[in-house]
Protein backbone atom coordinates (compact mmCIF):
# COMPACT_ATOMS: atom_id res chain seq x y z
CA UNK A 1 0.00 0.00 0.00
CA UNK A 2 1.31 3.54 -0.78
CA UNK A 3 2.76 5.58 1.85
CA UNK A 4 0.10 8.70 1.90
CA UNK A 5 -2.72 5.62 2.20
CA UNK A 6 -0.46 3.40 4.54
CA UNK A 7 -0.14 6.66 7.65
CA UNK A 8 -4.00 7.07 6.89
CA UNK A 9 -5.03 3.73 7.75
CA UNK A 10 -2.15 4.10 10.55
CA UNK A 11 -3.50 6.93 11.95
CA UNK A 12 -7.14 6.61 11.94
CA UNK A 13 -7.06 2.82 13.39
CA UNK A 14 -4.68 5.09 16.59
CA UNK A 15 -7.26 7.96 16.95
CA UNK A 16 -10.00 5.05 17.09
CA UNK A 17 -8.12 2.47 19.59
CA UNK A 18 -7.22 5.71 21.38
CA UNK A 19 -10.57 6.89 21.92
CA UNK A 20 -12.05 3.54 22.28
CA UNK A 21 -8.99 3.17 25.35
CA UNK A 22 -10.43 6.29 26.54
CA UNK A 23 -13.86 5.35 26.74
CA UNK A 24 -13.99 2.16 28.43
CA UNK A 25 -11.30 3.67 30.66
CA UNK A 26 -14.52 6.24 31.76
CA UNK A 27 -16.47 2.71 33.03
CA UNK A 28 -15.22 0.52 35.73
CA UNK A 29 -11.88 -0.16 34.09
CA UNK A 30 -8.63 0.18 34.71
CA UNK A 31 -6.07 1.67 32.48
CA UNK A 32 -4.22 -1.66 31.80
CA UNK A 33 -7.81 -3.13 31.79
CA UNK A 34 -8.96 -1.69 28.60
CA UNK A 35 -5.92 -1.85 27.05
CA UNK A 36 -6.31 -5.96 27.87
CA UNK A 37 -9.93 -5.79 26.45
CA UNK A 38 -8.63 -4.12 23.06
CA UNK A 39 -6.18 -6.22 22.52
CA UNK A 40 -8.22 -9.29 22.52
CA UNK A 41 -10.80 -7.67 20.78
CA UNK A 42 -8.48 -7.34 17.62
CA UNK A 43 -7.04 -10.74 18.22
CA UNK A 44 -10.63 -12.07 18.59
CA UNK A 45 -11.42 -10.17 15.45
CA UNK A 46 -10.05 -13.34 13.31
CA UNK A 47 -11.79 -15.97 15.50
CA UNK A 48 -15.75 -16.58 13.91
CA UNK A 49 -17.72 -19.54 15.61
CA UNK A 50 -20.43 -21.03 13.46
CA UNK A 51 -23.49 -21.46 15.23
CA UNK A 52 -25.89 -22.20 12.16
CA UNK A 53 -24.95 -23.55 9.18
CA UNK A 54 -26.63 -24.00 5.44
CA UNK A 55 -29.22 -21.66 4.11
CA UNK A 56 -29.34 -19.37 6.71
CA UNK A 57 -25.80 -18.68 7.89
CA UNK A 58 -24.94 -17.62 11.48
CA UNK A 59 -21.53 -17.42 13.23
CA UNK A 60 -20.30 -15.57 15.58
CA UNK A 61 -16.96 -13.24 15.77
CA UNK A 62 -15.01 -13.49 19.09
CA UNK A 63 -13.32 -9.84 19.03
CA UNK A 64 -17.04 -7.96 17.89
CA UNK A 65 -19.03 -9.76 20.05
CA UNK A 66 -18.08 -12.04 22.97
CA UNK A 67 -15.23 -9.26 23.79
CA UNK A 68 -17.86 -6.30 23.91
CA UNK A 69 -20.53 -8.93 25.38
CA UNK A 70 -18.27 -9.43 28.41
CA UNK A 71 -17.52 -5.59 29.66
CA UNK A 72 -21.60 -5.18 29.25
CA UNK A 73 -22.67 -8.61 31.17
CA UNK A 74 -19.38 -7.13 33.54
CA UNK A 75 -20.78 -3.81 33.84
CA UNK A 76 -24.39 -5.14 34.50
CA UNK A 77 -23.12 -7.28 37.16
CA UNK A 78 -20.58 -4.54 38.98
CA UNK A 79 -23.95 -2.13 38.79
CA UNK A 80 -24.84 0.04 41.96
CA UNK A 81 -28.36 -1.55 42.26
CA UNK A 82 -30.86 -3.71 40.42
CA UNK A 83 -32.64 -0.26 39.51
CA UNK A 84 -29.67 0.50 37.27
CA UNK A 85 -29.53 -2.94 35.71
CA UNK A 86 -32.99 -3.06 34.60
CA UNK A 87 -32.75 0.70 32.90
CA UNK A 88 -29.66 -0.57 31.22
CA UNK A 89 -31.31 -3.32 29.45
CA UNK A 90 -34.42 -1.18 29.23
CA UNK A 91 -32.09 0.78 27.06
CA UNK A 92 -30.99 -1.57 25.17
CA UNK A 93 -33.98 -3.29 24.00
CA UNK A 94 -35.43 0.21 22.88
CA UNK A 95 -32.18 0.74 20.93
CA UNK A 96 -32.59 -2.46 19.55
CA UNK A 97 -36.22 -1.86 19.00
CA UNK A 98 -35.31 1.45 16.99
CA UNK A 99 -32.63 0.32 14.80
CA UNK A 100 -34.83 -2.50 13.75
CA UNK A 101 -37.79 -0.12 12.90
CA UNK A 102 -35.27 2.16 11.06
CA UNK A 103 -33.97 -0.74 8.98
CA UNK A 104 -37.50 -1.71 7.86
CA UNK A 105 -38.31 1.69 6.34
CA UNK A 106 -35.01 2.71 4.98
CA UNK A 107 -32.48 0.85 2.96
CA UNK A 108 -29.09 3.50 3.30
CA UNK A 109 -28.73 2.91 -0.35
CA UNK A 110 -27.55 6.20 -2.06
CA UNK A 111 -30.61 6.92 -4.08
CA UNK A 112 -32.57 6.68 -0.84
CA UNK A 113 -31.62 9.98 -0.20
CA UNK A 114 -30.41 8.96 3.72
CA UNK A 115 -28.90 11.43 5.45
CA UNK A 116 -26.91 9.53 7.35
CA UNK A 117 -24.95 6.12 7.42
CA UNK A 118 -26.39 3.86 9.10
CA UNK A 119 -23.21 2.68 11.52
CA UNK A 120 -22.96 6.28 12.89
CA UNK A 121 -26.83 6.32 12.76
CA UNK A 122 -27.36 3.19 15.26
CA UNK A 123 -24.28 4.51 17.30
CA UNK A 124 -25.68 8.01 17.90
CA UNK A 125 -29.11 6.19 18.85
CA UNK A 126 -27.51 3.92 20.93
CA UNK A 127 -25.61 6.80 22.93
CA UNK A 128 -28.94 8.83 23.32
CA UNK A 129 -31.60 6.45 24.76
CA UNK A 130 -28.74 4.69 26.65
CA UNK A 131 -27.54 8.22 28.11
CA UNK A 132 -31.75 9.11 28.85
CA UNK A 133 -32.67 5.36 30.27
CA UNK A 134 -29.19 4.47 31.83
CA UNK A 135 -28.59 7.61 32.69
CA UNK A 136 -24.74 6.85 32.58
CA UNK A 137 -22.17 6.56 30.52
CA UNK A 138 -22.79 3.02 31.27
CA UNK A 139 -26.08 2.92 30.44
CA UNK A 140 -24.72 4.30 27.33
CA UNK A 141 -21.91 1.70 26.32
CA UNK A 142 -23.92 -1.70 27.24
CA UNK A 143 -27.26 0.33 24.98
CA UNK A 144 -24.94 0.54 22.20
CA UNK A 145 -23.43 -3.09 22.38
CA UNK A 146 -26.40 -4.91 23.26
CA UNK A 147 -28.64 -3.02 21.46
CA UNK A 148 -26.95 -3.62 18.45
CA UNK A 149 -26.66 -7.54 19.45
CA UNK A 150 -29.96 -7.80 20.25
CA UNK A 151 -31.36 -6.13 16.80
CA UNK A 152 -28.87 -8.63 14.59
CA UNK A 153 -29.99 -11.70 17.00
CA UNK A 154 -33.95 -10.10 15.98
CA UNK A 155 -32.38 -10.51 12.18
CA UNK A 156 -31.04 -13.77 12.70
CA UNK A 157 -33.99 -15.18 14.56
CA UNK A 158 -36.46 -14.14 11.49
CA UNK A 159 -34.07 -15.39 8.89
CA UNK A 160 -33.94 -18.91 10.82
CA UNK A 161 -37.80 -19.20 10.77
CA UNK A 162 -38.37 -18.49 7.14
CA UNK A 163 -34.99 -20.46 6.14
CA UNK A 164 -33.62 -16.86 4.48
CA UNK A 165 -30.72 -17.36 2.16
CA UNK A 166 -28.60 -15.24 4.27
CA UNK A 167 -24.94 -14.58 5.86
CA UNK A 168 -24.84 -12.88 9.57
CA UNK A 169 -21.74 -13.24 11.65
CA UNK A 170 -22.33 -11.70 14.72
CA UNK A 171 -19.86 -9.05 15.59
CA UNK A 172 -17.86 -10.22 12.01
CA UNK A 173 -16.00 -6.76 11.71
CA UNK A 174 -14.54 -7.37 14.72
CA UNK A 175 -13.22 -4.66 16.97
CA UNK A 176 -14.43 -2.37 13.76
CA UNK A 177 -17.62 -3.76 13.77
CA UNK A 178 -20.76 -1.91 14.35
CA UNK A 179 -21.33 -3.71 17.98
CA UNK A 180 -17.96 -2.53 18.91
CA UNK A 181 -18.69 1.15 17.01
CA UNK A 182 -21.71 1.89 18.54
CA UNK A 183 -20.82 0.97 22.24
CA UNK A 184 -17.78 3.27 22.00
CA UNK A 185 -19.77 5.91 20.32
CA UNK A 186 -22.22 5.81 22.48
CA UNK A 187 -20.10 6.75 25.47
CA UNK A 188 -18.45 9.46 23.56
CA UNK A 189 -21.72 11.30 23.39
CA UNK A 190 -22.93 10.21 26.86
CA UNK A 191 -19.57 11.69 27.76
CA UNK A 192 -20.06 14.88 25.88
CA UNK A 193 -23.56 15.46 26.85
CA UNK A 194 -23.04 14.81 30.71
CA UNK A 195 -20.07 16.62 30.98
CA UNK A 196 -22.27 19.78 29.38
CA UNK A 197 -24.67 19.24 31.61
CA UNK A 198 -22.84 18.88 34.55
CA UNK A 199 -20.62 22.10 33.08
CA UNK A 200 -24.06 23.84 32.84
CA UNK A 201 -24.92 22.72 36.11
CA UNK A 202 -22.02 23.38 38.34
CA UNK A 203 -19.77 24.43 36.43
CA UNK A 204 -15.68 24.35 36.25
CA UNK A 205 -15.40 24.53 40.28
CA UNK A 206 -17.59 21.78 40.79
CA UNK A 207 -15.89 18.85 42.01
CA UNK A 208 -16.03 15.06 40.45
CA UNK A 209 -17.11 11.89 42.10
CA UNK A 210 -14.81 10.31 44.18
CA UNK A 211 -15.02 6.92 41.57
CA UNK A 212 -16.34 8.57 37.98
CA UNK A 213 -18.26 11.05 37.04
CA UNK A 214 -21.34 9.60 36.71
CA UNK A 215 -24.59 11.12 37.11
CA UNK A 216 -28.42 10.36 38.31
CA UNK A 217 -30.84 12.68 37.09
CA UNK A 218 -33.22 14.03 39.88
CA UNK A 219 -36.76 13.77 38.67
CA UNK B 1 -42.87 11.14 33.52
CA UNK B 2 -39.83 13.69 33.00
CA UNK B 3 -37.33 10.80 31.25
CA UNK B 4 -40.43 9.60 29.45
CA UNK B 5 -40.99 13.40 28.38
CA UNK B 6 -37.51 13.33 26.85
CA UNK B 7 -37.68 9.81 25.60
CA UNK B 8 -40.53 10.98 23.71
CA UNK B 9 -38.73 13.38 22.14
CA UNK B 10 -35.76 12.06 21.45
CA UNK B 11 -37.79 9.59 19.56
CA UNK B 12 -39.91 11.68 17.30
CA UNK B 13 -36.77 13.75 16.32
CA UNK B 14 -35.12 10.00 15.35
CA UNK B 15 -38.36 9.46 13.03
CA UNK B 16 -37.56 12.70 11.49
CA UNK B 17 -34.31 11.88 10.81
CA UNK B 18 -35.29 8.68 9.06
CA UNK B 19 -38.87 10.44 7.53
CA UNK B 20 -35.93 12.84 5.96
CA UNK B 21 -34.31 9.47 4.74
CA UNK B 22 -37.24 6.78 3.70
CA UNK B 23 -39.05 9.42 2.35
CA UNK B 24 -36.78 11.01 0.32
CA UNK B 25 -36.65 8.47 -1.96
CA UNK B 26 -39.57 8.55 -5.11
CA UNK B 27 -41.79 5.82 -4.83
CA UNK B 28 -44.47 7.17 -7.75
CA UNK B 29 -42.04 5.76 -10.34
CA UNK B 30 -41.60 9.34 -11.18
CA UNK B 31 -37.92 10.99 -11.23
CA UNK B 32 -36.40 14.37 -11.10
CA UNK B 33 -34.57 16.00 -13.92
CA UNK B 34 -31.60 18.39 -13.39
CA UNK B 35 -31.10 21.30 -15.01
CA UNK B 36 -28.80 23.86 -15.18
CA UNK B 37 -29.08 27.82 -15.47
CA UNK B 38 -29.18 27.36 -19.40
CA UNK B 39 -31.94 25.07 -19.40
CA UNK B 40 -29.88 21.97 -20.22
CA UNK B 41 -30.58 18.69 -19.00
CA UNK B 42 -27.76 16.95 -17.11
CA UNK B 43 -28.95 14.26 -15.94
CA UNK B 44 -32.47 12.17 -14.17
CA UNK B 45 -32.46 10.61 -10.94
CA UNK B 46 -35.08 8.93 -8.74
CA UNK B 47 -32.71 9.88 -5.79
CA UNK B 48 -34.40 13.41 -4.10
CA UNK B 49 -31.86 15.89 -3.88
CA UNK B 50 -31.16 18.68 -1.52
CA UNK B 51 -29.31 21.91 -2.06
CA UNK B 52 -25.75 21.59 -1.55
CA UNK B 53 -25.42 18.12 -3.04
CA UNK B 54 -22.91 18.03 -5.48
CA UNK B 55 -22.80 15.78 -8.66
CA UNK B 56 -20.02 15.03 -11.24
CA UNK B 57 -21.16 14.29 -14.69
CA UNK B 58 -19.75 12.78 -17.13
CA UNK B 59 -18.19 15.75 -18.54
CA UNK B 60 -16.34 16.05 -15.93
CA UNK B 61 -18.39 19.62 -15.12
CA UNK B 62 -19.17 19.78 -11.24
CA UNK B 63 -22.70 21.00 -10.18
CA UNK B 64 -24.68 21.92 -7.40
CA UNK B 65 -28.05 21.65 -6.25
CA UNK B 66 -29.10 25.55 -6.39
CA UNK B 67 -32.91 24.98 -5.73
CA UNK B 68 -35.67 22.07 -6.59
CA UNK B 69 -39.39 23.02 -8.21
CA UNK B 70 -41.78 19.91 -8.44
CA UNK B 71 -39.71 17.35 -10.63
CA UNK B 72 -37.32 19.88 -11.52
CA UNK B 73 -33.72 20.45 -9.77
CA UNK B 74 -32.24 23.51 -10.78
CA UNK B 75 -28.52 22.85 -11.01
CA UNK B 76 -25.39 25.72 -10.50
CA UNK B 77 -21.92 24.88 -12.73
CA UNK B 78 -19.26 25.17 -9.72
CA UNK B 79 -16.27 24.13 -12.12
CA UNK B 80 -14.91 21.60 -14.63
CA UNK B 81 -12.67 19.47 -12.67
CA UNK B 82 -9.44 17.69 -13.68
CA UNK B 83 -8.35 13.96 -13.56
CA UNK B 84 -5.45 12.87 -12.57
CA UNK B 85 -3.63 12.03 -15.81
CA UNK B 86 -2.87 8.37 -16.30
CA UNK B 87 -0.39 6.68 -18.49
CA UNK B 88 -1.73 3.33 -19.73
CA UNK B 89 1.00 2.66 -22.35
CA UNK B 90 2.43 -0.36 -20.20
CA UNK B 91 -0.87 -1.52 -19.45
CA UNK B 92 -2.07 -1.89 -22.97
CA UNK B 93 0.35 -4.24 -23.94
CA UNK B 94 0.36 -5.88 -20.78
CA UNK B 95 -3.23 -6.16 -21.28
CA UNK B 96 -2.88 -7.18 -24.66
CA UNK B 97 0.21 -10.14 -23.67
CA UNK B 98 -2.42 -11.40 -20.70
CA UNK B 99 -0.99 -12.59 -17.17
CA UNK B 100 -0.87 -9.27 -16.26
CA UNK B 101 -1.63 -9.06 -12.69
CA UNK B 102 0.41 -11.30 -10.94
CA UNK B 103 -0.38 -12.19 -7.12
CA UNK B 104 -2.03 -8.82 -6.67
CA UNK B 105 -5.73 -9.41 -5.16
CA UNK B 106 -9.23 -7.77 -6.07
CA UNK B 107 -12.16 -8.31 -3.49
CA UNK B 108 -15.72 -8.03 -5.22
CA UNK B 109 -18.59 -8.43 -3.14
CA UNK B 110 -22.68 -7.21 -3.23
CA UNK B 111 -24.13 -5.82 -0.24
CA UNK B 112 -27.39 -6.21 -1.76
CA UNK B 113 -27.14 -9.54 -3.53
CA UNK B 114 -31.39 -9.41 -4.48
CA UNK B 115 -30.83 -6.64 -7.06
CA UNK B 116 -31.92 -7.15 -10.37
CA UNK B 117 -32.51 -5.81 -14.11
CA UNK B 118 -36.26 -6.07 -15.06
CA UNK B 119 -35.88 -6.61 -18.58
CA UNK B 120 -33.63 -9.22 -18.12
CA UNK B 121 -35.78 -11.44 -15.12
CA UNK B 122 -38.73 -9.29 -14.94
CA UNK B 123 -38.04 -8.53 -11.51
CA UNK B 124 -36.10 -5.74 -9.64
CA UNK B 125 -35.72 -8.11 -6.65
CA UNK B 126 -35.15 -12.13 -6.29
CA UNK B 127 -36.15 -12.21 -2.48
CA UNK B 128 -34.50 -15.91 -2.97
CA UNK B 129 -31.02 -13.67 -2.44
CA UNK B 130 -29.88 -14.68 -6.47
CA UNK B 131 -29.80 -11.30 -7.68
CA UNK B 132 -28.86 -10.79 -10.98
CA UNK B 133 -26.31 -8.34 -9.49
CA UNK B 134 -24.47 -11.43 -8.74
CA UNK B 135 -23.75 -12.33 -12.26
CA UNK B 136 -22.55 -8.80 -12.69
CA UNK B 137 -20.43 -9.07 -10.45
CA UNK B 138 -19.13 -12.83 -11.30
CA UNK B 139 -18.19 -11.16 -15.18
CA UNK B 140 -16.24 -8.35 -13.39
CA UNK B 141 -14.39 -11.01 -11.23
CA UNK B 142 -13.52 -13.25 -14.12
CA UNK B 143 -12.53 -11.22 -16.61
CA UNK B 144 -10.21 -9.55 -14.31
CA UNK B 145 -9.22 -13.24 -13.41
CA UNK B 146 -8.26 -13.86 -17.41
CA UNK B 147 -6.32 -10.98 -16.97
CA UNK B 148 -4.10 -12.65 -14.38
CA UNK B 149 -5.22 -11.13 -11.12
CA UNK B 150 -6.47 -13.19 -7.95
CA UNK B 151 -9.82 -12.27 -7.51
CA UNK B 152 -11.88 -13.25 -4.46
CA UNK B 153 -15.72 -12.75 -5.65
CA UNK B 154 -18.07 -13.28 -2.96
CA UNK B 155 -22.26 -13.73 -3.47
CA UNK B 156 -22.45 -13.72 0.63
CA UNK B 157 -26.26 -13.11 0.84
CA UNK B 158 -27.31 -10.16 3.33
CA UNK B 159 -30.61 -10.46 2.79
CA UNK B 160 -33.49 -8.77 3.48
CA UNK B 161 -32.63 -5.50 1.53
CA UNK B 162 -33.53 -3.49 4.70
CA UNK B 163 -31.33 -1.17 6.34
CA UNK B 164 -28.73 -3.60 8.35
CA UNK B 165 -27.81 -4.92 4.62
CA UNK B 166 -24.69 -2.47 4.98
CA UNK B 167 -23.87 -3.50 9.02
CA UNK B 168 -23.60 -7.43 8.01
CA UNK B 169 -21.95 -6.45 4.19
CA UNK B 170 -19.72 -4.67 6.41
CA UNK B 171 -18.45 -8.58 8.07
CA UNK B 172 -18.12 -9.75 4.48
CA UNK B 173 -15.62 -6.27 3.52
CA UNK B 174 -13.88 -6.88 6.79
CA UNK B 175 -13.35 -10.74 6.18
CA UNK B 176 -12.17 -10.32 2.66
CA UNK B 177 -9.79 -7.49 4.05
CA UNK B 178 -7.71 -10.32 5.90
CA UNK B 179 -6.73 -11.40 2.97
CA UNK B 180 -4.99 -8.47 1.65
CA UNK B 181 -7.03 -7.22 -1.47
CA UNK B 182 -5.80 -3.79 -3.40
CA UNK B 183 -8.99 -2.54 -3.92
CA UNK B 184 -12.76 -3.89 -2.31
CA UNK B 185 -15.67 -3.26 -5.04
CA UNK B 186 -19.07 -3.38 -3.46
CA UNK B 187 -21.05 -3.71 -6.85
CA UNK B 188 -24.72 -2.72 -6.82
CA UNK B 189 -27.50 -1.25 -9.89
CA UNK B 190 -29.11 1.85 -9.61
CA UNK B 191 -32.95 2.65 -9.96
CA UNK B 192 -33.29 4.68 -12.05
CA UNK B 193 -35.28 5.34 -15.76
CA UNK B 194 -33.11 3.28 -18.44
CA UNK B 195 -31.98 6.06 -20.65
CA UNK B 196 -29.76 7.09 -17.82
CA UNK B 197 -27.68 4.34 -17.83
CA UNK B 198 -28.13 3.23 -21.61
CA UNK B 199 -24.94 3.56 -23.58
CA UNK B 200 -23.00 2.31 -26.19
CA UNK B 201 -19.42 1.30 -26.13
CA UNK B 202 -16.93 0.23 -28.90
CA UNK B 203 -20.04 -1.13 -31.03
CA UNK B 204 -21.82 -2.95 -28.40
CA UNK B 205 -24.93 -2.15 -26.14
CA UNK B 206 -23.97 -1.58 -22.70
CA UNK B 207 -25.08 0.04 -18.96
CA UNK B 208 -23.29 3.12 -18.07
CA UNK B 209 -21.01 2.80 -14.24
CA UNK B 210 -21.91 5.50 -11.69
CA UNK B 211 -18.97 5.84 -9.11
CA UNK B 212 -20.16 6.01 -5.65
CA UNK B 213 -17.86 8.10 -2.91
CA UNK B 214 -19.31 7.95 0.87
CA UNK B 215 -18.50 11.29 2.39
CA UNK B 216 -18.86 10.59 5.95
CA UNK B 217 -15.72 8.56 6.60
CA UNK B 218 -12.25 9.34 6.94
CA UNK B 219 -10.71 8.08 3.42
CA UNK B 220 -13.39 10.05 1.29
CA UNK B 221 -10.08 12.36 0.12
CA UNK B 222 -8.64 9.36 -0.67
CA UNK B 223 -11.57 7.21 -2.22
CA UNK B 224 -12.57 10.01 -4.52
CA UNK B 225 -9.16 10.36 -5.58
CA UNK B 226 -9.15 6.87 -6.76
CA UNK B 227 -12.49 7.47 -8.28
CA UNK B 228 -11.41 10.17 -10.34
CA UNK B 229 -8.83 8.13 -11.48
CA UNK B 230 -11.13 5.32 -12.56
CA UNK B 231 -13.21 7.91 -14.36
CA UNK B 232 -9.81 9.07 -15.88
CA UNK B 233 -8.90 5.33 -17.25
CA UNK B 234 -12.38 4.78 -18.40
CA UNK B 235 -12.53 8.12 -20.59
CA UNK B 236 -9.67 7.31 -21.94
CA UNK B 237 -10.24 3.91 -22.68
CA UNK B 238 -13.85 3.07 -23.35
CA UNK B 239 -15.38 6.70 -23.48
CA UNK B 240 -19.02 6.78 -22.86
CA UNK B 241 -18.84 4.45 -19.94
CA UNK B 242 -18.99 6.30 -16.77
CA UNK B 243 -22.27 7.84 -15.94
CA UNK B 244 -20.75 9.93 -13.36
CA UNK B 245 -19.36 10.56 -9.50
CA UNK B 246 -21.61 10.83 -6.99
CA UNK B 247 -20.24 11.97 -4.08
CA UNK B 248 -22.92 10.86 -1.50
CA UNK B 249 -23.82 11.58 1.82
CA UNK B 250 -22.95 7.92 3.78
CA UNK B 251 -20.23 5.65 4.26
CA UNK B 252 -20.73 2.31 2.68
CA UNK B 253 -18.31 0.88 4.40
CA UNK B 254 -15.62 3.39 2.79
CA UNK B 255 -14.37 4.26 6.62
CA UNK B 256 -12.21 0.16 6.45
CA UNK B 257 -9.95 1.48 3.48
CA UNK B 258 -8.84 3.98 1.43
CA UNK B 259 -9.37 1.81 -1.58
CA UNK B 260 -12.85 0.48 -1.01
CA UNK B 261 -15.33 1.77 -4.19
CA UNK B 262 -19.15 1.15 -5.01
CA UNK B 263 -19.82 1.08 -8.65
CA UNK B 264 -23.62 1.29 -10.03
CA UNK B 265 -23.69 -1.08 -13.03
CA UNK B 266 -26.78 0.48 -14.45
CA UNK B 267 -30.22 0.78 -13.52
CA UNK B 268 -33.24 -1.93 -12.34
CA UNK B 269 -35.04 -0.88 -15.74
CA UNK B 270 -31.46 -1.82 -17.94
CA UNK B 271 -30.13 -5.42 -19.57
CA UNK B 272 -28.24 -7.06 -17.13
CA UNK B 273 -26.54 -8.57 -19.94
CA UNK B 274 -25.91 -4.64 -21.00
CA UNK B 275 -24.74 -4.29 -17.02
CA UNK B 276 -22.45 -7.70 -17.77
CA UNK B 277 -20.62 -6.01 -20.81
CA UNK B 278 -19.57 -2.82 -18.78
CA UNK B 279 -18.19 -5.25 -16.04
CA UNK B 280 -16.08 -6.59 -18.79
CA UNK B 281 -14.90 -3.75 -19.81
CA UNK B 282 -14.20 -2.72 -16.83
CA UNK B 283 -12.07 -5.29 -15.64
CA UNK B 284 -9.68 -3.44 -17.55
CA UNK B 285 -10.28 -0.01 -15.63
CA UNK B 286 -9.83 -1.01 -11.88
CA UNK B 287 -6.07 -2.49 -12.47
CA UNK B 288 -4.92 0.58 -13.82
CA UNK B 289 -6.68 2.80 -11.47
CA UNK B 290 -5.97 1.80 -8.11
CA UNK B 291 -2.32 1.36 -9.37
CA UNK B 292 -1.46 -2.49 -9.67
CA UNK B 293 -1.23 -3.12 -13.24
CA UNK B 294 2.41 -3.28 -13.89
CA UNK B 295 3.80 0.56 -14.32
CA UNK B 296 1.15 2.23 -12.47
CA UNK B 297 1.78 1.60 -8.60
CA UNK B 298 4.14 4.50 -8.28
CA UNK B 299 1.65 7.10 -10.10
CA UNK B 300 -1.49 6.19 -8.38
CA UNK B 301 0.78 6.21 -5.33
CA UNK B 302 2.01 9.56 -6.07
CA UNK B 303 -1.75 10.19 -6.88
CA UNK B 304 -4.26 8.91 -4.30
CA UNK B 305 -1.55 9.36 -1.21
CA UNK B 306 -1.20 13.06 -1.08
CA UNK B 307 -5.41 13.47 -0.89
CA UNK B 308 -4.50 10.55 2.07
CA UNK B 309 -1.74 12.72 3.52
CA UNK B 310 -4.13 15.77 3.62
CA UNK B 311 -6.90 13.24 4.91
CA UNK B 312 -4.23 12.64 7.65
CA UNK B 313 -3.90 16.03 9.07
CA UNK B 314 -6.98 16.26 8.74
CA UNK B 315 -7.48 13.53 11.48
CA UNK B 316 -4.95 15.18 13.75
CA UNK B 317 -6.62 18.14 13.18
CA UNK B 318 -9.99 16.85 14.53
CA UNK B 319 -8.51 14.90 16.88
CA UNK B 320 -7.00 17.98 18.69
CA UNK B 321 -10.15 19.91 18.32
CA UNK B 322 -12.25 17.41 20.00
CA UNK B 323 -9.60 16.88 23.03
CA UNK B 324 -9.06 20.67 23.56
CA UNK B 325 -13.67 20.81 23.33
CA UNK B 326 -13.84 17.88 25.48
CA UNK B 327 -11.27 19.61 28.07
CA UNK B 328 -13.29 22.90 27.82
CA UNK B 329 -16.29 21.58 28.67
CA UNK B 330 -14.82 19.21 31.25
CA UNK B 331 -14.94 20.32 35.01
CA UNK B 332 -11.22 21.19 35.03
CA UNK B 333 -11.53 23.72 32.20
CA UNK B 334 -8.48 24.12 29.55
CA UNK B 335 -6.30 24.34 32.14
CA UNK B 336 -5.77 20.41 32.62
CA UNK B 337 -4.54 19.90 28.54
CA UNK B 338 -0.92 19.88 29.71
CA UNK B 339 -1.80 17.34 32.31
CA UNK B 340 -4.16 15.52 29.85
CA UNK B 341 -0.72 14.94 27.32
CA UNK B 342 1.15 14.33 30.63
CA UNK B 343 -1.30 11.68 31.88
CA UNK B 344 -1.56 10.18 28.03
CA UNK B 345 2.17 10.09 27.68
CA UNK B 346 2.73 8.57 30.86
CA UNK B 347 4.20 11.19 32.61
CA UNK B 348 3.26 11.35 36.16
CA UNK B 349 0.11 11.68 38.42
CA UNK B 350 -1.30 8.25 36.22
CA UNK B 351 -3.48 7.33 38.81
CA UNK B 352 -4.94 4.04 37.28
CA UNK B 353 -8.65 4.55 37.66
CA UNK B 354 -10.32 6.83 35.47
CA UNK B 355 -12.75 8.56 37.25
CA UNK B 356 -9.88 9.47 39.74
CA UNK B 357 -7.53 10.38 36.77
CA UNK B 358 -10.24 13.27 35.59
CA UNK B 359 -10.86 14.66 39.17
CA UNK B 360 -6.85 14.99 39.79
CA UNK B 361 -6.28 16.78 36.81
Amino acid sequence: MPAGMTILVVAAALVYFGVAQRMLDKMRLTDTQALLFIGLMVAGSFINIPLLTGRTNISLNVGGTLVPLGIAVYLLVTADSAHERVRALIGSAVTAAIIFGIAQYTDFDPSSGAIIDPLWLFSLIAGIVGYLLGRSRRGAFIAGVLGMLFADLVHAVRAWLVNLNTNTVLGGAGVFDAMVVAGIIAVVLAEVVGETRERLSGGPGVPAAPHEPEEEESE
Amino acid sequence: MKSNRKLGAVLAAVLLIIQGSALAERTDGGFYTLVDEDGRVITMTARHLDVGDAYIAADNRRYEVASISGDEVRVRYTETITLPRVDLEGWRAQVVGSAAGGERVVGIYHTHNDESYVPTSGTESKADGSGDILQVGKALADAMERLGFTVIWSDASHLPHDGEAYIRSRRTAMAMLEKGPVTLIDVHRDATPPEVYEAEVEGQPVTKVRIVVGRQNQNREANLEYAKRIKAVADQEFPGIIEGIFDARGNYNQDLGPHMILLEFGAHTNYMEHAQQAAEFFAKVIPAAAGIAPGQEQEAEKQIGQPAAKSVLWIIGAAAAAVVGYLALNKQGLGSLAGFFRREAGLGNTSDTDGSQESEE
